[in-house]
């Protein structure tokens, strides 16, 4: 009996990714193609950073990403997901080594006996109490958690492609998805009953 | 408190993608019938919905275009820095392979050197002095100074230090190897007549089965009527006996067979030998060893034949002495 392998990773080379020859272009010194995927996909990298991280710190993870991605596009591997899931993979790793760094200052600073606020969404000028809300509830979540759910929730993509570009195992994007969806509802449910 | 759907998780399941074909399809149908698993489906969506809907702050695109400008000048930036980088490193490679290179060259050249440092420094010295109407050619090759000697008398000096090249003097029946000598060679007729050495030791095969050493004093000559070989000891051996009055043969055992030890005195007397040569040798020992025998008449007889083949001889003085029998 021939069982039918279902198609496991959306954006897989099988289709046509339209990011794929930008990014080899890019990847052999092509500066223009940098400028061609800024345009393409920085908007969405700079609503994704500032869901994910400190408002103010959204452009810098923006920058940081695409100035990685132009360093690195030489060892971009389509076989392993599309290359717009590549790009939130790198932001994903910028994120987290943005959130480490800054807890390493929130540590020191604390020690020093500064209280430290991260500015949110709530200091955004022009914002709903259901975004505050949100905004809170996104943020009692691990980064871990965050970005997986993120990624698959509001990003569009597949567990397996997460999987692939944040570099762990099919059940810990599960696993990690579980949980925060279990948490986002009990505070956003929390915050309807009030 | 009414118990929930427990095909719930399925929900969440096919949201994630574990649940696929058959099972979601179960369980689509299953929802149709289930407010639980409907209103989960529904809530699930409605959350992603709601974080999808928070406002991210507006775009701007004056902020996006100064961004996109900064992103580009820094990455022009670190590429230009990377090429540097990389000219830099391919420079700091470039000479590195050359210093590479030259220190394989020299270490090379020295290796070659230190291995053909023995040989260079270790300088063979060969004299060779062939007689008039000798045959000889001589051949230096890496390892073998080589003679070829077809007729005639060669007189060899060699000085050769260890890990000197060999010498080797090949005669028409066979070769003899130097050890580190002087020595005499003798062809007659195609064959090796005599062999004697003056200094160190010098190594005779012939391919009649002859293969001995020969050592400071010996000479070997070949038997002119029969094809017995014998061996001179010029050396001190010990005569089983000795003819007084014609000098002849007495025997001896070596090594090899039968030898013979030649007083040497005939030979001079007939065709007259030159003074200094192995005959005269031969001549003295065999005085020398009659005297060691307490033969004293015997050994004044064969010194007034030394004296008379040899009026001019080297060791006249003593032979005299014995002749005359005065002690030294």
């Amino acid at each position: 009996m021939i069982r039918k392998v279902p198609q496991l990773v959306r954006g897989s080379p099988i289709d046509e990714d339209p990011d794929e020859p930008v990014i080899r272009r890019l990847g052999s010194g092509d500066l223009d193609a940098l400028g061609a995927l800024y345009d393409r996909h920085a908007p969405a990298l700079l609503r994704f950073a500032r869901r994910s991280a400190p408002f103010d710190d959204a452009q810098d993870i923006v920058q940081t990403t695409f100035l990685r991605v132009s360093r690195i596009a030489a060892r971009y591997d389509p076989a392993r997901g599309s290359g717009r899931a590549w790009l939130y993979g790198v932001a994903a790793q910028v994120l987290r080594e943005r959130r480490r760094s800054m807890a390493r200052l929130t540590r020191m600073l604390a020690r020093l006996g500064d209280a430290v606020s991260i500015p949110r969404a709530e200091d955004t000028p022009g914002q709903g109490d259901d975004a505050v809300a949100v905004d809170q509830a996104l943020d009692r979540l691990s980064e871990a958690k965050r970005v997986t759910f993120l990624l698959v929730e509001v990003e569009g993509f597949s567990c397996e492609e997460v999987s692939n570009v944040l570099g762990v195992p099919i059940g810990t994007v599960w696993t990690r998805l579980h949980h925060a969806r279990r948490e986002l509802r009990a505070v956003l449910g929390e915050e309807q009953a009030k | 408190m009414s118990e929930r759907c427990p095909r719930i998780w399925e929900v969440e399941a096919i949201r994630d993608g574990r649940l696929r074909g058959e099972s979601r399809l179960a369980h689509e149908r299953h929802r149709e019938s289930c407010e639980d698993c409907r209103q989960e489906a529904q809530a699930l969506a409605a959350l992603a919905e709601r974080v999808g809907r928070m406002p991210t702050g507006a775009t701007d695109d004056l902020g996006l275009r100064r961004l996109r400008q900064c992103v580009l000048e820094r990455a022009d930036a670190e590429a230009s820095g990377r090429k540097r980088h990389t000219r830099r490193r391919i420079a700091l490679l470039g000479i590195a392979a050359a210093l590479f290179a030259a220190l394989l060259i020299v270490t090379t050249a020295w290796i070659r050197n230190a291995r053909e440092a023995p040989i260079a420094r270790v300088d063979l010295v060969v004299v060779a002095t062939g007689e008039p109407g000798t045959r000889w050619t001589r051949t230096t090759e890496s390892s073998v100074e080589r003679f070829r000697l077809n007729d005639g008398v060669l007189s060899l000096r060699v000085e050769r230090p260890a890990g000197a090249r060999r010498v080797l003097v090949e005669v028409p029946d066979g070769e003899i190897e130097d050890l580190g000598t002087t020595f005499r060679v003798e062809v007659r007729g195609g064959k090796t007549a005599r062999v004697g050495v003056q200094q160190g030791i010098v190594r005779v095969r012939l391919r009649d089965g002859v293969a001995i050493d020969l050592k400071e004093g010996e000479s070997w000559t070949r038997e002119p009527a029969q094809p017995v070989l014998s061996v001179e000891h010029n050396a001190v051996s010990t005569p089983v006996e000795v003819a007084s009055a014609a000098p002849s043969v007495s025997q001896i055992h070596s090594g090899t067979g039968v030898s013979r030890v030649d007083a040497g005195t005939a030979a001079p007397a007939a065709s007259g030998p030159a003074v200094g040569s192995p005959e005269e040798d031969a001549a003295y020992l065999r005085i020398l060893e009659l005297l060691r025998a307490g033969r004293r008449d015997a050994a004044r007889e064969a010194a007034r034949v030394y004296l008379a083949a040899y009026p001019a001889g080297f060791r006249r003085a003593e032979v005299q002495r014995v002749a005359e029998d005065t002690p030294r």
